[in-house]
């Protein structure tokens, strides 16, 4: 007999949905900003602000609230108030609605343009307009949370899908660690080495929760093309294209050619990244900012965490780029964002281009024990970099010439957007796609894509 | 005068009949009920009531204008007609879903449903250790859900390394897929939520055998009735509205699977395990579109309405003892 667990779910959406509906009628509006930015500067404001390290990063915590008390100093009129809130897919959209979202929140890229276009996060368009730190940012990283021209969030980390590879197992297998490939037929080929000499799956990616689609598209841009073309305001689907044929047919051959794929086709990110970085696998495409992730969560060596840029076929586009958001509530009346803005540059932007600021968080990290230095796609220009590097050379315990190629690459490998219009939903679709690849040896990729583009139509179309 | 219309009126009046014992008259209207203990058993329901109306009864009424509004908590509602009926109906996936949904149920009903009553009637012939048989039935149960198929998932690992895997290679036989399979997934994963759902209902079953007058078997014992023969004429006869009923429970509860497959595959692989509530899932936690989400809840609600009329009608005859 099947315990009927599921009604209990269904109920507990429901309860959810009906107390927030309840909650959100009842509760007042809050003062929206709208577009216009008139406040008093001087005026005292209160917010809220998310993502407080939890008390399990002690060193972090103490570095973050710190940072609230010298921020309260420098502007005696703002009281920052910060929580733990953190972003979710599963609660962000209740918190709003129920009036409990911080003033200032991080976000992954992936969610802004959908956010955006439900009027879920403030316009911070007339609040930046003259904020020096903020249009010194890389404009590529701005572009991304723009949407029908105006900014709705600062980015404060960015990332490039890339090629995460286990130095070890390289070096087992009789390949160069410092020599990662650039070419696709040279990760295959990789790929069949370690798992002839060593038995383990030479490679893999994630394939569910809409990471199988991401990833994709990540290949796709390595091999040629993108999903969506854009032409004014039109958006079509390219999906049923050479480059994402490509990418599957690759898929493909590692999985049944070369069985070299191992044997868990419901990969989630993490279990991916552990399987790479234990010493499972032999390679991945992954996030490439996730050595931190390697070594204090996965108790990876650091010496045998390699990342390489993503492979480029000879039509190769560049890389898909991803990364942290800080955006604010939409119900935060004009002097609340003009206030979290200044928090946001504070906290985030500032250990960049200032040297106190870079040296103290490199502390904090260094006594919670995450890595410093860790490789990451920069968020100002190539001079304000090397000169934040500078400020920390004491503290960097990462050892980033094993990085060199991902490094350099950051400047020279176009950092290619993501789907513009319904990029979530054709993640999930995509997701089915690469399953069927990996489980069912006879798949006929020609016409799974040809289904997949008529979908993708179907999606963008609902969604314009 | 008085006397004779007494009489008049006894004369027309119907027979009398023995009055029973006349008990203490407790009195019609409000002081009866509150003189009868109608307040302090309204005290004693109170929170249940409270909880059951505020929980469940008010989001599902609440959901009904949900269902015809453009819906996403934060932006005003708008009113959009049938939409989101059209929307949900047109999704691509709803037919693989409820295909699953409706393979999901059949394969718990056949793999699922005799476990309990098997092992139940078992159990009732057990002289001595009933209790730990019990017990042990149950343990699965204790588990939290989300631990006990996160367990599983452990258990399933495709490689060499996965609890069954292993048992499987002291045997030479090579490693299975499980979950990685299209074929073999759903399988896979009602074997897990049987296992973590058979003690409960093994321990009604067991309740209702318990009850069942001994004086029966003794007569089929002495019509020649052997052990499989007293089963077949006695104990499931018997027990039969029971059986009925938790048919009923368990198709009306499976076929609002989420959280298996949630969590063994997210709904993989290629779809293979995709569920009818996944997607309401998906409209209004990813999608954030609580109307088309609610339009499907609503879909869900109306079949298994449908589904439970149609039981009842088609079980009436067998279930009158």
């Amino acid at each position: 007999m099947i315990r009927s667990r599921s009604r209990t779910a269904l109920f507990g959406t429901a309860t959810v949905l009906a107390a927030v509906n309840l909650l959100a009628a009842c509760s007042s509006s809050g003062g929206g900003a709208a577009a216009s930015a008139t406040y008093d500067p001087k005026a005292p404001v209160t917010i809220t602000v998310g993502d407080e390290p939890p008390t399990s990063e002690a060193p972090q915590r103490a570095a973050f609230l710190a940072n609230v008390k010298q921020f309260e100093t420098l502007n005696p009129n703002i009281t920052v108030n910060a929580t733990e809130t953190q972003w979710s897919p599963q609660t962000y959209q209740a918190m709003l609605a129920g009036g409990t979202m911080p003033t200032t929140l991080i976000v992954p890229l992936t969610e802004i343009q959908s956010l955006a276009e439900r009027g879920q996060v403030l316009d911070l368009a007339a609040y930046t307009k003259n904020d020096k730190v903020v249009s010194a940012i890389n404009p590529t990283l701005t572009k991304q949370t723009t949407h029908n021209g105006d900014l709705y969030g600062v980015p404060v980390g960015a990332f490039t899908m890339a090629l995460i590879y286990d130095r070890a197992l390289y070096t087992a297998a009789g390949l160069d660690p410092d020599k990662p490939p650039t070419t696709w037929a040279q990760v295959e080929q990789n790929a069949v080495t370690i798992h002839q000499k060593t038995g383990k799956a030479g490679f893999l990616i994630p394939t569910v929760n809409n990471f199988g689609g991401f990833v994709l598209t990540a290949m796709s841009y390595g091999n040629g093309g993108a999903l969506e073309k854009t032409s004014g305001s039109t958006v079509t689907s390219t999906i049923d294209s050479a480059p994402v044929q490509a990418a599957l047919q690759f898929l493909h051959d590692v999985r049944w050619k070369d069985g070299a794929f191992g044997s868990n086709y419901l990969l989630d990110p993490d279990s991916a990244l552990k399987e790479v970085v234990t010493g499972s696998a032999g390679q991945a495409i992954l996030a490439g900012d996730r050595y931190g992730e390697a070594v204090f969560n996965d108790q990876a060596n650091p010496d045998d965490v390699g990342i390489a840029p993503l492979p480029q076929s000879a039509d190769g586009i560049g890389t898909l780029a991803g990364g942290n958001i800080s955006v604010v509530s939409p119900k935060a009346s004009a002097a609340q964002a003009a206030a979290a803005l200044k928090w946001i540059d504070f906290e985030y932007l500032t250990m960049y281009t200032d040297k106190d600021a870079a040296v103290a968080a490199a502390k904090a990290s260094k006594a919670s024990g995450q890595p410093v230095g860790a490789p990451t796609v920069p968020l100002f220009d190539a001079k304000t970099q090397a000169q934040y590097l500078e400020y920390i050379k004491d503290y960097i315990d990462v050892p980033r010439d094993h990085f060199t190629a991902y490094l350099n690459s950051v400047d020279t490998l176009p950092m290619v957007l993501e789907p513009t219009v319904a990029a979530q939903q054709i993640y999930a679709m995509l997701d089915s796609t690469v399953q069927a690849v990996l489980t069912n040896q006879g798949t006929d990729i020609s016409a799974l894509l040809q289904q997949n583009q008529s979908q993708a139509t179907s999606l963008i179309n609902a969604a314009g | 005068m008085a006397v004779k219309v007494a009489r008049a009126h006894e004369a027309t009046s119907e027979p009398t009949t023995p009055r029973a014992p006349k008990r203490a008259r407790r009195g019609t209207g409000l002081r009866g009920w509150y003189r009868g203990g109608g307040l302090s058993t309204l005290l004693l329901a109170l929170p249940v009531i409270l909880v059951f109306g505020l929980f469940s009864w008010w989001p599902i009424i609440a959901s009904i204008p949900m269902s015809i509004q453009k819906n996403d908590l934060v932006q005003p509602a708008s009113y959009v007609g049938w939409a989101n009926f059209r929307a949900v109906l047109s999704d691509p996936l709803l037919p693989t879903a409820i295909q699953n949904t409706v393979w999901f149920t059949l394969l718990a009903v056949v793999i699922g449903f005799p476990v309990p009553i098997l092992l139940a009637t078992y159990a009732a012939e057990l002289r001595r250790g009933r209790g730990l048989v019990s017990a042990l039935a149950y343990l699965p149960g204790v588990i939290p859900p989300v631990v006990s198929v996160l367990l599983w998932k452990q258990f399933y690992d495709p490689d060499g390394s996965g609890l069954f895997n292993t048992v499987l290679g002291w045997f030479s036989i090579p490693p299975q897929p499980f979950l990685q399979n299209a074929i073999s997934a759903m399988p896979s994963i009602v074997v897990q939520a049987t296992w973590a759902g058979f003690g409960s209902t093994t321990i009604i079953y067991l309740a209702a055998l318990m009850s069942i007058r001994s004086d029966l078997y003794d007569a089929a014992e002495l019509d020649g009735g052997g052990i499989v023969q007293r089963a077949w004429h006695v104990t499931l006869p018997q027990i039969r509205h029971i059986i009925l009923l938790m048919l009923l429970l368990q198709i009306i509860g499976t076929l609002q699977v989420f959280t298996e497959p949630y969590l063994m595959t997210g709904g993989g692989p290629a779809n293979a395990t995709v569920t009818v509530l996944m997607l309401v899932y998906d409209y209004a936690f990813v999608y954030g579109n609580y109307g088309q989400a609610t339009a499907l809840s609503l879909l869900l609600a109306i079949a298994l309405g449908v589904v439970s009329i149609v039981y009842y009608r088609v079980t009436r005859r067998w279930s009158s003892s």
